[in-house]
């Protein structure tokens, strides 16, 4: 009895061992290819029907709460339409300089559209599936953006027609960040358990305000200056510390994407 | 033949549906309700119902798929979760043999609480040869606790709907009557 469930253990570790092995030498490619091909309609509709669901129960407390957000909203818009102007002379003067200095650009770089086909079901990662891999084009690494350049997260795996995002807020995210106060602080923005986002070795001597936008820095290879990340909830400052570090609310909510943008590096 | 086909088919189509509501569930349900680990519970009720090794084999297709939408590295869920079915279906051979409704829970419990424990052992050596940061313990426990939790319930809840059909086709449930006329 003994010896037979000893032969039973050593079979099925085989078995898994095995399956292991030829997946890591790529025989199973094809397999697990079509097993995703039959997945992916049915976990997209899931998806995209249970991100439809939540944004539908959005619920305010009082008729207050809906009319303040409302309010808020607005005077967003007026804002934002401000910007977009300022944003607009500022591109063209840019342009201008760029053109009398003779700018050479380093760096250029495509974009390629995806639609979110899943998210992530481990306990230890916050990640959403995308229906792009290395057949468009995508690499490890390559920034994920929703809207006109808000970083979500970073492609950390990717296979001929699916890639895996590593959202912002996931354990292992890691995105060289600049605040954008006073000093334009450099920092480095860490996901934590798919809760929460910080920026954190922000220099002590710095200051922060609440509301403060962070963007990357653009001291990474890959990805570009510039992209929103968030702005700053709350931030923690210890006399003690080296360091301070801010808590960031991202302006989308990762629960909600369905298509997202991802940036390419083109040399 | 024609029997064996039909089972063999039922079982794919098993594997197929359990394996997209546990995918669809916890991307439907919000945290921690979508911790239900919906497998295992199909898992559970499977041994309590069949008690055929063959369980152990439905384990490891079914987290083939899983893996699909996994982000750690080929395997690791695999073979815990395998693993895991198999030290189960021991368990309720040997140790849990009251086949009744509170044995099917605690055999929930130990099957979860065993395939975490190997996914944890797996996932510390691993960080020790890629560079996958070390997870906080306490964060794991937390989110296995809530697993354990909503998969008990949602097997006590199932055995409920699905007692009928246990019983019947339990031998235990048999009398001598039925089986001697006597």
């Amino acid at each position: 009895m003994r010896s037979k469930k000893r032969t039973t253990l050593i079979l099925i570790v085989s078995v898994v061992l095995v399956t292991t092995g030829f997946h890591y030498l790529g025989w199973l490619q094809s397999i697990e290819i079509f097993l995703r091909n039959v997945i992916s309609p049915a976990s997209r509709s899931v998806y995209s029907w249970s991100v439809q669901r939540n944004n539908e129960t959005k619920q305010f407390d009082s008729v207050e709460a809906l009319q303040n957000a409302y309010i808020a909203l607005e005077e967003d818009r007026i804002n934002n339409m401000v910007d977009a102007v300022d944003l607009k002379l500022l591109q063209e003067e840019n342009e201008r300089l760029r053109e009398m200095l003779s700018f050479v650009k380093t760096n250029t770089y495509a974009i390629t559209s995806a639609d979110v086909i899943g998210k992530n079901i481990d306990p230890i990662g916050s990640t959403i599936i995308v229906n792009a891999g290395t057949d468009d084009g995508i690499m490890v690494g390559n920034p994920v953006v929703v809207g006109i350049g808000v970083l979500i997260g970073r492609i950390s795996r990717a296979t001929p027609e699916t890639s895996i995002v590593r959202l912002l807020d996931d354990n292992q995210s890691k995105v060289a960040a600049t605040l954008l106060n006073e000093e334009k602080s450099i920092g480095v923005v860490e996901g934590g358990y798919g809760i929460s986002i910080r920026m954190n070795f922000i220099p002590q001597n710095e200051a922060i305000t609440i509301g403060d936008t962070i963007i990357t820095s653009g001291l990474e290879d890959g990805v570009p200056r510039g992209l929103t990340i968030g702005t700053v909830e709350t931030f923690e400052k210890e006399p003690y510390q080296p360091f301070q570090s801010a808590v960031v609310v991202p302006p989308k909510n990762f629960n909600w994407i369905t298509s997202v943008s991802i940036i390419r590096s083109e040399e | 033949m024609i029997k064996k086909i039909f089972v063999l088919i039922a079982i794919l189509f098993s594997i197929l549906f359990f394996s997209a509501l546990h995918v669809g569930l916890t991307y439907l349900l919000p945290f921690p309700f979508s911790k239900l680990n919906v497998i295992f519970v199909f898992i559970v009720l499977l041994i309590a119902w069949w008690e055929s090794g063959w369980v152990v084999w439905i384990a490891f297709f079914s987290h083939i798929f899983i893996e699909l939408f996994s982000l750690t590295p080929f395997g690791l869920t695999l073979m815990a979760a395998t693993l895991a079915t198999l030290f189960s279906f021991w368990l309720y051979q040997t140790v849990i043999t009251n086949r009744s409704f509170f044995a099917a829970l605690l055999l929930c419990f130990f099957a979860l609480l065993i395939y975490r424990g190997l996914y944890t052992v797996l996932l510390f050596a691993v960080t020790l040869i890629t560079d996958i940061p070390t997870p906080e313990i306490g964060f794991l426990a937390a989110t296995f606790g809530w697993e354990i939790l909503f998969s008990i319930l949602a097997l006590g809840a199932c055995y409920v709907a699905a007692y009928p059909v246990i019983k019947r086709f339990r031998p235990q449930a048999l009398s001598l009557h039925d089986m001697y006329g006597t």
